[in-house]
């Protein structure tokens, strides 16, 4: 028996240890069968070239497939003998999928994807080299990029960018309340004090509207947060990356500033109850009842909405957005913005050179790409891209969100790194504790520095 | 004995009305989602999100969400592939069920304990640490996105081996003894006592069997790539997501789905749970 | 031989993940440290705490409801048995869809109902979530209501399989409801009822959507249960080895329960 088990674990040891190597994205021995072999029907005259099937994962959103179809028709026309099988995925399992795919070397050739959940396999090796995509088209990109650099590669490429996270505003209630005025001229510029002025002020014109509302229930939406706190001065992590320091001085009053906001927004019902418990989606199912006034978000939402509705399932206003405020009203707050869509290839099934090339189409064309951002409500990081949007209200919302991303929008505090899925969970759980009354701001502040310390430390040991 | 019947019927009307009354009220209860799902798949979604909400049967009544789901989704392919793999696997886990099942109430053999509780043990790992294995093993035998890998990866027929056992360790001892004096063998004996005895038990495992591998939707997202293999489970999310606002969508969604299971549900009972009672008193 | 390719190899390979550093980088040996890590983390003591809570709620609901309903479905016809079963185990097969817009629609802060209520009686801005001391009871009780299905269908079939005649002698011996129940469907059903315990229990430490829906764990933790730990810990954070350490402790765990059931249900069924 004992004889037995230890042969079962040398076995398995030997698989675990087979798997990871083909997890590490050496190509050179793939025995496996990719789905080369369901599409071999079509497609005849392709000639010396053997014939590629890609396959490629995407997450769905109503109405974007024939774009991505798109994609592949033009890989196809330009390369006779690939061709991309696309596999629409779901928000509720996409986790599951992509992290078991990764383990057992099993990934679709393509993947895209927000870079919050490339970046574990970027930093591991997984994913192809990108770079002489990139130089090739480095004309087209409004700066550098800045995501899936290892060691020098490229090893993702970004497509379009999250726009920057703000207050996305009902302004038919804001006029309906007469209270629309108390909105900044510039909707940038404004304080905590007229902020919750405005609050008050349209709790006092009508109980049943709800201001804004909280959230904690969830890792999702966690930026909005950061851009509160980096708005009004306060550094999470030092410049390196190597600590928090959200709790140091200097940082600390800045964000004992911004918890006081959100106790005095849950202390005077400004904000539904049950703010530790709300994820992002349910509050924007309440915005979208246009009974409420302001919704944490980005300025990407305001594209998504008229859609909705069009088709009646979303109540009509007028949308739009306001920058968050800070202590003072100061000028060009600081505000974060990520979120970054991007592509990645990998080549574990031997066809990285096709997946290369099939990228290098997307790339460099902006028709392909403008579709897919427009359908995403992203905004381009590709200068070569025009996107336009339903409405010219919306075009010009999009354009001040683009532009105030671009004078304030920041992404460098850590948000990229590969511990960052580990951090945040740091705080979220702390935000929940202050919420509901368990610890106060400062002791907030004090745990997430010490666990968010934690967290970086073993990080940094280990690679 | 053909008393079964008879009894059945005298006995109807003997039931308290008390604990109906109450059982009535949880059935209320568990109903209510069932309720709304019906209501709502025929309301305009504004009604379902707008405070307070809106659920007044027939009140703005409109087919648009079903036509929606008709036109835009592939809710019969879905609900196709899922009958089969459901199927496949219900059956499956019956005949391992009953066969181990009955091997480990009635026959005596060497490491009878530690093979059940290796058997309990499967049950005991929490799903979500063997997917990576499981793919592993899929993925070495050239099983990912075929039927067959789903059927083979997805049987689990731990907790119907457990209940068979249970269930045929109850039938009293006597009845093996008279179909041993009688002349019956083990295979045999397994097929004319054990089988009709256990028919009841049978019908309750093939129902959870197929029921929980309907709704076993993480493991197939992970296992299924591609559009023809698409389940139900993996359709619904999928059309979810594409309406991520659209509640009524969903619900009429979840409405088309529910209504050819209802019906397999009642036909299962008929047939092996209620209809088996005869049988089983005969016995 | 196909039993332990699919079922002994993952079990294995689990176990042997545990002592492992897997992360999508590679694999390393590292002993003992996950399980080290674990036990020095207070969010592990707060999930088993809150596994712990839930199951001793869900646990007895979960097998003294559905053993009712079934006990008093047995005097009734076979439509409204028919229909009763497939009310209370249709909801927990299709419509999650629909459970999750009559949760919100019951306890959204603000618009739900139970929210309405509480604004009405002067309490404003109360939450059912926030506080693990209202959330775990709620969410148990969420949790009977949605998956008691299961076991209504096999009690209902498991009393089926009494024979008439017995219900008939106590009858005639006089016996009352209760008697019969104690006396005739309690002892017949002792190995399924065992089955029932062993498997709910074995459930209950695994319990996991509904609060992952719900609360997210929150606050800090103290709705969490292990399951929504480890999931979170391999999918969210991609540390297959320390979920899978939590995973094995878990199967531990499950297993000397199952064992303490095992002998206080074998000497039960010697009593009688």
């Amino acid at each position: 028996m004992k004889k037995l088990l230890m042969l079962l674990l040398a076995a398995v040891l030997a698989m675990s240890v087979l798997s990871a190597c083909g997890g590490n994205g050496s190509n050179e021995g793939s025995s496996k069968v990719p789905a080369e072999d369901d599409g071999v029907e079509s497609q005849t005259g392709s000639g010396e070239h053997k014939e590629v099937v890609l396959t490629a994962w995407y997450m769905a959103i109503d109405g974007i497939d024939p774009y991505y179809e798109a994609w592949g028709n033009a890989v196809t026309e330009k390369y006779p003998w690939i061709s991309i099988e696309f596999e629409a995925l779901t928000a509720d399992a996409i986790a599951e999928k992509f992290a078991v795919a990764c383990a057992t070397g099993t990934t679709p050739d393509l993947y895209l994807d927000g870079y919050s959940r490339i970046a574990p396999a970027v930093h591991a090796n997984l994913t192809i080299d990108l770079t002489q995509v990139v130089e090739a088209n480095k004309d087209r990109f409004y700066s550098e990029q800045k995501d899936g650099i290892v060691n020098g590669q490229n090893r993702y490429i970004a497509i379009s960018d999250g726009a920057p996270y703000c207050l996305v505003t009902n302004m038919t209630l804001a006029k309906e309340l007469g209270i629309a005025d108390m909105l900044p001229e510039d909707m940038e510029t404004w304080s905590y004090t007229d902020f919750l002025d405005m609050l008050r002020a349209a709790k006092a014109a009508k109980p049943d509207v709800i201001p804004t509302s909280l959230y904690a229930g969830s890792k999702s939406g966690d930026a909005w947060y950061y851009s509160w706190f980096l708005g009004n001065g306060a550094n999470i992590t030092n410049e390196e990356l190597t600590a928090t320091v959200i709790n140091d001085d200097g940082n600390r009053e800045a964000a004992l500033e911004v918890l006081e906001v959100f106790k005095t927004m849950i202390d005077e019902g400004l904000v539904p109850g049950g703010c530790a418990s709300l994820v992002d989606t349910d509050v924007e199912s309440m915005f979208y009842t246009g009974n409420m006034l302001f919704y944490p978000s980005a300025y990407n939402k305001v594209t998504q909405m008229n859609k909705l509705m069009q088709e009646g399932t979303c109540a009509e206003f007028e949308v739009d957005a306001v920058a968050m405020p800070t202590f003072q009203g100061e000028k060009s707050p600081v505000t974060v913005s990520w979120g970054s869509d991007g592509v990645v290839g990998f080549g574990n099934n031997g066809h990285e050179n096709e997946a290369r090339m099939a990228i290098e189409v997307l790339v460099s064309t902006p028709q392909l790409r403008e579709d897919l951002i427009r359908t995403r409500g992203n905004l381009s990081v590709m200068s070569d891209c025009i996107i336009e949007y339903d409405t010219e209200q919306i075009s010009s919302v999009m354009a001040r969100g683009a532009d105030y991303g671009g004078r304030c929008a920041t992404s460098s505090f850590g948000i990229r790194e590969s511990w960052w899925s580990d951090f945040r969970e740091t705080f979220y759980v702390q935000l929940q504790d202050f919420f509901v009354g368990n610890i106060d701001a400062e002791t907030m502040l004090a745990n997430w520095q010490n666990t968010g310390n934690e967290v970086i430390a073993a990080a940094l040991t280990t690679e | 004995m053909g008393k079964g019947g008879l009894i059945l019927k005298s006995h109807k009307k003997k039931y308290s009305i008390p604990s109906t009354i109450w059982m009535v009220i949880v059935v209320c209860i568990v109903m209510a989602p069932l309720f709304i799902m019906a209501v709502g798949a025929f309301k305009p979604n504004l009604s379902l999100i707008q405070t307070p909400v809106d659920l007044v049967p027939f009140k703005d009544f409109t087919l648009n969400n079903v036509k929606k789901v008709l036109a835009e989704s592939e809710v019969f392919l879905w609900l196709r592939n899922s009958f089969i793999l459901s199927f496949a696997v219900a059956c499956t886990t019956v005949f391992i069920s009953i066969c181990a099942g009955y091997s480990f109430a009635k026959i005596n053999f060497r490491g009878k304990v530690v093979f059940f509780s290796i058997v309990i043990a499967t049950m005991m790992m929490p799903k979500q640490i063997l997917m990576i294995p499981n793919y592993l093993v899929a993925n070495k035998l050239h099983l990912q996105d075929t039927m067959v890998g789903v059927v083979l990866t997805s049987i689990a027929p731990a907790f119907g081996i457990f209940l068979s056992r249970q269930a045929i360790s109850s039938l009293p001892s006597e009845l093996f003894d008279a179909a041993e004096i009688d002349g019956c063998g083990e295979v045999d004996k397994f097929f004319r006592v054990v089988v009709p005895l256990s028919i009841p038990t049978v019908g309750t495992i093939g129902i959870l069997s197929f029921f929980s591998t309907f709704n076993d939707y993480i493991w197939q997202t992970i296992m299924i790539s591609g559009k023809s293999l698409r389940t139900l489970p993996i359709g619904m999310s999928y059309f979810a997501q594409l309406q991520n606002n659209n509640k009524a969508a969903q619900l009429a969604m979840a409405l088309i789905a529910t209504v050819p299971l209802t019906v397999l549900f009642v036909l299962c009972q008929k047939f092996f749970i209620k209809g088996a009672t005869a049988g089983a008193v005969k016995g | 031989m196909i039993f332990s390719i699919f079922y002994l190899f993952p079990l294995l390979y689990g176990i042997l993940v545990s002592f492992t550093d897997f992360r999508l980088s590679g694999i390393d040996f590292n002993g003992l440290s996950n399980y080290k890590k674990i036990f020095s983390n207070y969010a592990f003591w707060r999930s088993l705490a809150g596994t712990a809570r839930y199951a001793v709620i869900v646990i007895p609901l979960q097998m003294a409801v559905p053993l009712w309903i079934a006990n008093t479905l047995r005097s009734h016809g076979n439509k409204v048995n028919v229909l009763v079963k497939l009310f209370i185990y249709l909801p927990n097969v299709t419509c999650s869809v629909a459970l999750v817009i009559v949760w919100n629609f019951l306890f959204w802060p603000n618009i739900g109902l139970f929210s309405r209520i509480f604004d009405n009686l002067g309490i404003v801005g109360f939450s059912f979530f926030d506080n693990a001391n209202i959330s775990i009871p709620v969410i148990s009780l969420l949790i009977v209501f949605s998956c008691m299905g299961q076991n209504v269908v096999i009690f209902c079939a498991a009393i089926n399989s009494i024979p008439q005649t017995y219900y008939e002698a106590a009858e005639l011996d006089g016996a009352v409801k209760f008697q019969q129940f104690r006396y005739i469907t309690i002892p017949f059903l002792s190995s399924v009822i065992t089955y029932v315990l062993v498997t709910n229990s074995i459930g209950a430490l695994q319990i996991f959507v509904i609060p992952q829906l719900m609360t997210g764990g929150g606050p800090n933790y103290a709705s969490s249960t292990l399951l929504m730990l480890i999931y979170n810990s391999a999918f969210g954070n991609n540390q297959f080895g320390y979920a899978s350490a939590i995973g094995v402790l878990l199967f531990i765990l499950s297993g000397i329960i199952a064992v303490i059931q095992f002998k206080v249900t074998k000497r039960e069924a010697i009593e009688y």
